[in-house]
């Protein structure tokens, strides 16, 4: 086996949070790895690295991806949200704000995924019903609340939001 | 309700936002993997594909040859190295391996090599470059098997594969169940699960040895440890300190000791360079030494023919897998300490036995022993109700040790400390509308459906303060005691710091801390910063584990606060020229008792205790800050328990079985729970349905599977099932409360009570669905497959 043939590197352009950057990356570098490590965005948390638990959900133009299953080259010209484009500074995110009151969280690592998940759902469709929230929470592992506080909390991020 | 609080509450018992919430919500909370370090390693293992074989040879050559490998260390090497990961005194010693195989590997996914290279990348390709040459041993998989003489063995120095056979008994069980009028009996199994936190196990280690001191930075439960017993040629000293979690249920003790090792010493080996290892998720699942509760039992219980249950005998075998490089087989023991849960039975055999196999070994996980244990008790209780013809509510009634009845001694010893089960049972009762619940199961199994409905009940022991009591027994007779710091310091601002001994785990403790802290001296919870010491001699603490921080940090924060109350007033007295015994703190000052003269900011006490010491009385230290560590004031003795706090729940649970699936989904779930004061109630409900979570993965979904050969079949998300929210039902929550007479605020711990009760409410509710069909189910993983199957046998009846 020739190993060095999978280091070929690349150049990428990509726009994280805002910010666009060219850097060259390992053929085989993960998504969510090259986030962590070039970008500094370790509000990625890597929960299974086979796209189950969507504890590295980003948006990605947009729209929720397990930055696990993604190569970093496949990020080329395109734009990535992470949890860290959420706050304002020390002001949190309505979403953030929702999860802290009805205590949506205890570990808070899958945290960072459920919200960037749950923010494209109220940009979508801003007055879910429960159905429409559980099909985005079941994307989602959480080990530690068992998720009724997380649906409490997504409920009343809906609201706010509304009342902005 | 009332708290019984020696101060104003104004933030004890009200279910204030967390205060760390924020950095966990915007991702800055520094996880382990989050560390980085100048010219840091990473470390990737190449792990055995074998259950059981004998390592005949290593080449490492081709691995350390690839660019940007730094250091191949083999498990031979290692071995000459360290000592077998168990230390311990006691029972256990003698029945463990390395960090790594060296000799002969004993489990699928055991490491027999590290690599520590410039990326994780380079690491895992150098991994897959190593050559092992392997000779297949039979495998010992089937526990039972594995107890005969004819079994291969696990440890050679062994006589066999049984590390341990106990029997405790109570009274006269055997005349009891002679004199009983009615006995059930069954056999059971729980399923081999784990915990399974979101973040994974990981260590940085640096060991300098020129300075001679190893640093490992963890995500230990229990940080302030050291490791230095594991090296045949140890560092002057080391510091394991620990990172935020990303979850733990306990796993992340015992199971960080063979990456520790393996870590520090290939950075030994790398002239010092930082050492990075963190688990992947297949390799957690694979071969993190987190294992639990592979048990099968035999249960038989005895009955007068009025429903009272007058005797118990548990027969317990446990397969802890391939090694005991951990204390977790003490969760065998832990079972003694609620042998008869909240019944009064006087007979009681409880007769265990451990072995090894060629498994993933044993660890901790939340609950210790307990839900197993209360699975078998409640699910008898069931068919002996059955049996009489009484209601599963009316025969836990007929049972129940009465409120009058605590402190309530057991068979074993233990001191239950308060509640009233008659009480929590009926609340659940009522609001569960249990009369109408039986109508409708009655209505829909008219209808050929399969609906059942459990109640059961559970006893949480809480705030474990010792290994004390039954655990003297797995330590070789000694015994250990468990206290928990805390350290308070006051600025010339008069705002608080607190320090805790452990990392951010996410049960809440820093909020708890500042919600006591802020109601004790009257100030805002703004007014407290709550955070990790970092202090490079830390004071004593265990960390969260045995439900314990409720109780155990309680009572710490307010021994400091005490104390540095009692030092702010001596200064205060000085200054106001006035006694000490007629000042008191309120609202942030210090004041004369009944409110009435002058008063003193805290923050000028300290401001003076900082700036002006010439002021200070001179006996009196000019520190504003103190440390305190609690510890129990109790003897570590053979008999009593190792835990405070004796916590309670009744769940109700409504089912249905799908009969062409085999599926079964869960249609309403009520629970009461006395768990004394709650400090914080909205983070009792988070604890609650997390358990409820996990036992219902337990019950309904997770199972590491093995094959004849002790091949895992269970090494991805994809196999072994984790409850996601269509899984797990919204519960609805109902508080009783007894506060604990023993702990500090009433407070009883609570973080594992649901886990304890859940897997026996959806174990005894699917079994009453069954019930019309004539079938049982044994295997406490009521798994489609293994239900469908039960129904396809009744149908061939």
């Amino acid at each position: 086996m020739n190993v060095q043939s999978d280091l070929d590197s690349r150049q990428v352009t990509v726009t994280v949070n805002g910010k666009q950057e060219s850097l060259e990356v390992e053929g085989r570098t993960t998504l969510a790895d090259m986030l962590r490590q070039e970008f500094h965005t370790q509000g990625v948390r890597v929960g299974c690295e086979h796209g189950v638990c969507g504890s590295c959900t980003i948006l990605f133009d947009g729209e929720p991806m397990r930055a696990c299953l993604l190569l970093a080259v496949q990020a080329d010209g395109h734009e990535i949200k992470t949890i860290e484009s959420m706050a304002d500074g020390n002001k949190l995110h309505e979403i953030q704000e929702a999860f802290s009151e009805k205590h949506g969280l205890q570990c808070g690592f899958c945290t960072a995924g459920i919200i960037l998940s749950v923010s494209e759902l109220l940009e979508r469709c801003p007055e879910p019903t429960d159905e429409q929230i559980y099909e985005i929470l079941g994307g989602h592992l959480c080990r530690c609340t068992g998720y009724q506080q997380i649906l409490q909390s997504v409920r009343l991020a809906a609201d706010m939001l509304l009342e902005k | 309700m009332s708290i019984p609080v020696p101060f104003k509450s104004k933030y004890v018992g009200q279910s204030v936002k967390r205060v760390e919430d924020p950095v966990l919500l915007t991702g800055r909370a520094r996880h382990i993997d989050d560390l980085e370090f100048p010219g840091m390693l990473h470390v990737a293992f190449l792990r055995s594909p074998h259950a059981h074989a004998k390592i005949i040879s290593f080449d490492v050559s081709a691995a350390s040859a690839l660019p940007g490998v730094e250091c191949v260390l083999t498990g031979a090497e290692l071995k000459e190295e360290t000592r077998p990961l168990n230390t311990m005194p006691g029972i256990a010693s003698g029945w463990s391996g390395y960090a790594m195989a060296a000799d002969k590997v004993r489990y699928a996914g055991e490491a027999v090599a590290a690599v520590a290279a410039t990326s994780r990348y380079i690491a895992e390709d150098a991994a897959e470059l190593i050559q092992v040459e392997y000779e297949i041993l039979d495998a010992v998989v089937d526990p039972e098997q594995a107890a005969l003489p004819e079994s291969a063995l696990v440890y050679e120095n062994q006589e066999s594969n049984v590390l341990f056979e106990r029997n405790y008994t109570y009274g006269e069980p055997d005349r009891a169940m002679k004199e009983a009028d009615l006995v059930v009996r069954e056999n059971y199994r729980f399923p081999r699960v784990s915990g399974n936190p979101l973040e994974t196990v990981g260590v940085i280690a640096r060991w300098d040895s020129v300075a001679d001191e190893l640093t490992c930075w963890t995500n230990t439960q229990s940080p302030g440890g050291s490791i230095r017993g594991s090296f045949v040629n140890p560092p002057g000293r080391d510091q394991i300190t620990a990172q935020p979690h990303g979850g733990s249920f306990g796993t992340k003790m015992g199971a960080l000791l063979k990456y520790e090792i393996t870590a520090a010493l290939l950075s030994r080996l790398c002239d010092g360079r930082h050492v990075k290892y963190i688990e992947d998720r297949m390799e957690h699942l694979l071969a993190s030494s987190t294992h639990a509760w592979d048990r099968r039992y035999e249960a038989e219980f005895g009955f007068t023919s009025d429903g009272r249950c007058t005797v118990m005998k548990v027969r317990l075998l446990n397969d802890v897998g391939s090694s005991c490089e951990n204390s977790a087989p003490s969760m065998c023991w832990k079972p003694l300490v609620m042998l008869t849960g909240p019944y009064k039975v006087q007979h009681f055999e409880y007769d265990m036995a451990a072995v090894v196999t060629n498994k993933t070994p044993e660890g901790a996980y939340r609950g210790y022993g307990v839900p197993p244990h209360t699975l078998v008790i409640e699910r008898l209780m069931d068919k002996a109700a059955v049996a009489l013809g009484m209601d599963a509510a009316e025969i836990r009634q007929h049972n129940f040790i009465q409120p009058d009845e605590f402190p309530y001694k057991t068979p074993t010893g233990t001191e239950y400390d308060s509640g009233d089960y008659p009480a929590v049972l009926q609340l659940a009762l009522e609001k569960a509308n249990y009369e109408g619940l039986k109508a409708e199961q009655q209505r829909r199994r008219d209808e050929g459906r399969l609906v059942g409905l459990s109640v059961v009940f559970g006893i949480e022991p809480g705030g474990v303060w010792a290994m004390t009591g039954p655990f003297r027994d797995w330590l070789g007779g000694m015994g250990a005691i468990n206290p928990e710091s805390a350290a308070i310091s006051i600025s010339a601002e008069g705002t608080f710091d607190v320090e805790l001994f452990y990392a951010l785990e996410g049960q809440g403790q820093p909020t708890f801390a500042t919600q006591i802290i802020a109601d004790y001296f009257g100030v805002t919870m703004e007014s407290v910063r709550v955070s990790q010491s970092d202090a490079r001699n830390p004071a004593p603490s265990m960390g969260p584990a045995g439900s314990r921080q409720a109780v155990v940090l309680t009572f710490a924060l307010i021994g400091a606060a005490d104390k540095l109350a009692a030092r702010l007033i001596r200064v205060a007295s000085n200054l106001l020229q006035t006694p000490a015994d007629q000042l008191e703190i309120a609202d942030g000052s210090v004041q004369l008792k009944g409110g009435q003269g002058p008063t003193l900011p805290l923050g000028q006490i300290a401001a003076t205790m900082t700036f002006r010491p010439d002021l200070l009385p001179d006996e009196i230290e000019g520190n504003p800050q103190v440390t305190y560590t609690w510890r129990a004031n109790r003897p570590v003795d053979t008999e009593g328990s190792p835990y405070l706090s004796y916590a309670n729940a009744c769940h109700v649970a409504l089912v249905e079985v799908d009969r062409a699936t085999g599926q079964t989904s869960i249609e309403r779930y009520v629970i009461a729970d006395d768990c004394g004061t709650r400090l914080n109630p909205a983070m009792v409900e988070g604890q609650v349905q997390g358990g409820v979570a996990q036992g219902i993965g337990a019950t309904l979904f997770e199972e590491y599977v093995y094959d004849e050969y002790g091949q895992p079949q269970s090494v991805t998300f994809a196999d072994y099932l984790m409850p996601s929210i269509y899984e797990v039902p919204m519960t609805e929550k109902h508080a009783f409360v007894t506060p604990s007479p023993l702990t500090a605020l009433g407070v009883k711990g609570t973080g594992e009570g649901a886990i304890h009760v859940t897997p026996a409410a959806i174990f005894c509710a699917v079994n009453d669905a069954l019930a019309p069909l004539g079938v049982e189910l044994e295997h406490a993983n009521a798994k489609p497959e293994r239900v469908w199957q039960l129904i396809q046998q009744a149908a061939n009846i």
